[in-house]
């Protein structure tokens, strides 16, 4: 009985860990998230300002990755 | 030759009166206790503060004002100069600050190392400090021996000011009964052959003790038990203040051109702040007088008095020298030239720069980026490019590659020797030594930073297997094959140009973005997964040992094009999280 009330408690220890880990984890996606946002609407900015059509398509494949790369996040966090 | 005869015969003196003066012993019992507190409170201080020190310094030095005034405030928090000293001399040598800022820290730090003074004048002689000592040691110990490192830096700060007040404590006790038997003050001199003699006295006591706080702790105490007259221990107190630059000269013989220009710097202006308190000695003792009176201290509290004249010459030597620290720059920066390096070595990692985390982390990355930028010579020229033909000139690369048909003649082996493997082995033998004083968030900081440099030596053996086709086919009669090695040298040349330009990114996502367009560019390389050599051999455009050579080196090209894309990840993005973002 002694041990099984031991047990609980390092399960609930551990399990307060794991949680802690998870909400910095999740404050650090939201951090990435934010600053992810903000790059995409910097860069379609910087697209709508560019004259030359090579650098529109440098921004252009950079915006989609970036794009892509929030997508996936907001997939991950939606699961 | 001369430190290893004089140092036994100088441990033979000390013998000699411990055991002939059981008074002499206290006293020098006080110095040793004092010193090592001393020593607890530096180390201590470097625990508590977890690096928070060099972030203040690096980011408050941009101007003179700022910089003495960090100077003052970093010395009178720490209570030790030789460990702003050390942290100014690493900061330098990994190009943090700029000498003027490191000069104005060495000011403002002489007028902050004066605050001892005044601790042991206002709390050493007049109350019973060796009382206080006592709780602090064991509340010290019992921290010390906590597992929290702040805590523990906390208890040394604790153990150190401890033994520090028990030094004190020992050093009066040691006067006091001094003074029942023989009687220092029957020594006192007048007039200015007093002056030079004490002067004298207190440089060596400074040399031999190694710190001018505790001379000077020594000198109060002596004063305040009443074996030496005031004029005279002025006199000791302006001895001190030279000899710790001595200290200081002979310490950065072994040191670096950063750390003689700083050393000398400090021995000019205690040299010249110096020479204007013996000029003017009894002008300053009135002046010393007039402004006591103003603070309200008592006409013979000479101790009190002997603090603010240590404060007011110090900081006189500071309004003097100050407005000429641009001169001081040159002049210091003529003396000790930097010498033109040969490239294979280190140019950023000093031994006295490993010893500050942050310091180091910084001469680290750039010393790994010198190495990088030797390996873009290396590769550039196994591919048969010249760098300054396509790199960060925003010029069509598939025009510059396809028009650079001329072979350059490099050994690589031989390239290898002179510009990788002697500075690779500085950088890895450096982030060894400076892991030891490191968290683990640095210590995964450095890991990152071995791998960068193992991938960059990596990059230049998979170029070598590389070069003697490059060479053979990128001017074959065959088009089809040539067309395929310029594809390998384009491929390769854009990779080191993105990776250039990223050096003016300062956003670590815009970095990100970059690199990862790179890697989608860079699967073009691969000539098995893109189906080109299945065209090439089905139409029997290429011969069949061209095609197993094709795909052998375009495989390399892929994988020292990967290399180099992690050694960009690692050394121009900063945030190990953004880094692994958008990995398939």
């Amino acid at each position: 009985m002694k041990i099984d009330k031991l047990f609980k408690k390092i399960e609930t220890f551990f399990n307060m860990d794991k949680s802690i880990e998870e909400e910095k984890i999740d404050k650090k996606r939201e951090k990435i998230l934010s600053s992810l946002d903000k790059k995409i609407i910097s860069m379609k900015e910087k697209i709508n300002n560019t004259t030359s059509t090579k650098k529109i398509q440098e921004k252009k494949n950079e915006l989609a990755v970036l794009i892509k790369i929030r997508d996936d996040i907001l997939l991950e966090k939606s699961k | 030759m001369f430190k290893k005869s004089v140092y036994p015969l100088f441990l033979l003196f000390v013998t000699y009166i411990l055991f002939s003066s059981h008074d002499a012993k206290t006293i020098i019992a006080g110095i040793a206790i004092f010193l090592i507190g001393m020593v607890f409170m530096e180390d201590g201080f470097k625990l508590f503060s977890g690096g928070m020190l060099e972030k203040i310094l690096e980011k408050s030095t941009s101007n003179l004002p700022k910089a003495i005034t960090t100077g003052f405030l970093a010395t009178t928090l720490v209570q030790s100069s030789s460990l702003l000293s050390i942290i100014v001399i690493s900061f330098l040598s990994a190009e943090l600050i700029s000498l003027s800022g490191a000069i104005g820290v060495i000011f403002g730090s002489n007028i902050g190392s004066t605050t001892t003074a005044w601790i042991v004048s206002s709390f050493g002689v007049k109350i019973n400090i060796a009382y206080y000592a006592m709780p602090m040691l064991i509340f010290g110990v019992m921290f010390r021996f906590n597992t929290n490192k702040t805590l523990q830096g906390f208890g040394n700060i604790l153990i150190g000011l401890g033994f520090v007040f028990l030094g004190i404590g020992y050093m009066k006790d040691g006067f006091e009964a001094l003074k029942s038997g023989l009687d220092l003050a029957q020594f006192a001199m007048d007039g200015y052959l007093g002056v030079f003699v004490y002067i004298i006295v207190g440089m060596i006591a400074t040399v031999i003790i190694q710190s001018s706080g505790a001379t000077m702790a020594l000198i109060i105490t002596a004063l305040a038990t009443g074996q030496i007259e005031y004029v005279n221990a002025l006199s000791l107190a302006i001895g001190a203040n030279v000899g710790t630059t001595v200290t200081a000269v002979i310490g950065s013989l072994s040191s670096n051109e950063n750390g003689k220009r700083l050393a000398v710097a400090h021995f000019i202006f205690n040299i010249i702040t110096g020479l204007i308190a013996i000029v003017f000695l009894y002008q300053l003792a009135q002046l010393v007088d007039i402004v006591a009176s103003f603070l309200t201290i008592a006409n013979d509290d000479y101790s009190m008095k002997l603090a603010l004249f240590h404060t007011i010459f110090n900081l006189i030597g500071v309004l003097v020298i100050a407005p000429f620290t641009s001169k001081l720059v040159t002049f210091l920066e003529k003396l000790f030239q930097t010498e033109e390096k040969d490239i294979s070595r280190a140019r950023y990692l000093d031994d006295i720069v490993v010893t500050v985390p942050e310091a180091a982390l910084q001469a680290l990355k750039k010393e790994l980026i010198h190495l990088y930028d030797n390996a873009t010579e290396v590769l550039s020229h196994a591919l048969s490019l010249h760098r300054h033909t396509y790199i960060g000139i925003g010029k069509n690369i598939d025009e510059v590659v396809k028009s650079s048909t001329l072979t350059i003649d490099i050994n690589i082996d031989d390239a290898y020797k002179h510009k990788i493997k002697s500075l690779y082995g500085d950088i890895i033998s450096f982030a060894t030594q400076a892991q030891d004083n490191m968290n683990a968030a640095d210590k995964d900081k450095i890991y990152s930073y071995k791998i960068a440099c193992r991938d960059i030596v990596e990059a230049i053996k998979d170029v070598e297997k590389l070069q003697k086709n490059v060479n053979r086919f990128m001017r074959s009669k065959n088009k089809h094959i040539q067309d395929e090695y310029n594809i390998i040298r384009i491929g390769i040349a854009k990779i080191l140009d993105g990776i250039f330009l990223l050096r003016n990114t300062h956003d670590d996502l815009e970095s990100l973005a970059k690199l990862r367009v790179l890697e989608g560019e860079m699967k073009n390389l691969d000539i098995v997964q893109t189906g080109r050599i299945d065209e090439l051999i089905r139409h029997q455009l290429i011969e069949t040992k061209m095609a197993t050579s094709l795909i052998n080196d375009s495989m390399n090209a892929y994988n020292l094009s990967n290399k180099l894309i992690h050694i960009a990840h690692v050394l121009w993005i900063e945030d190990k999280e953004i880094r692994t973002l958008g990995v398939e």
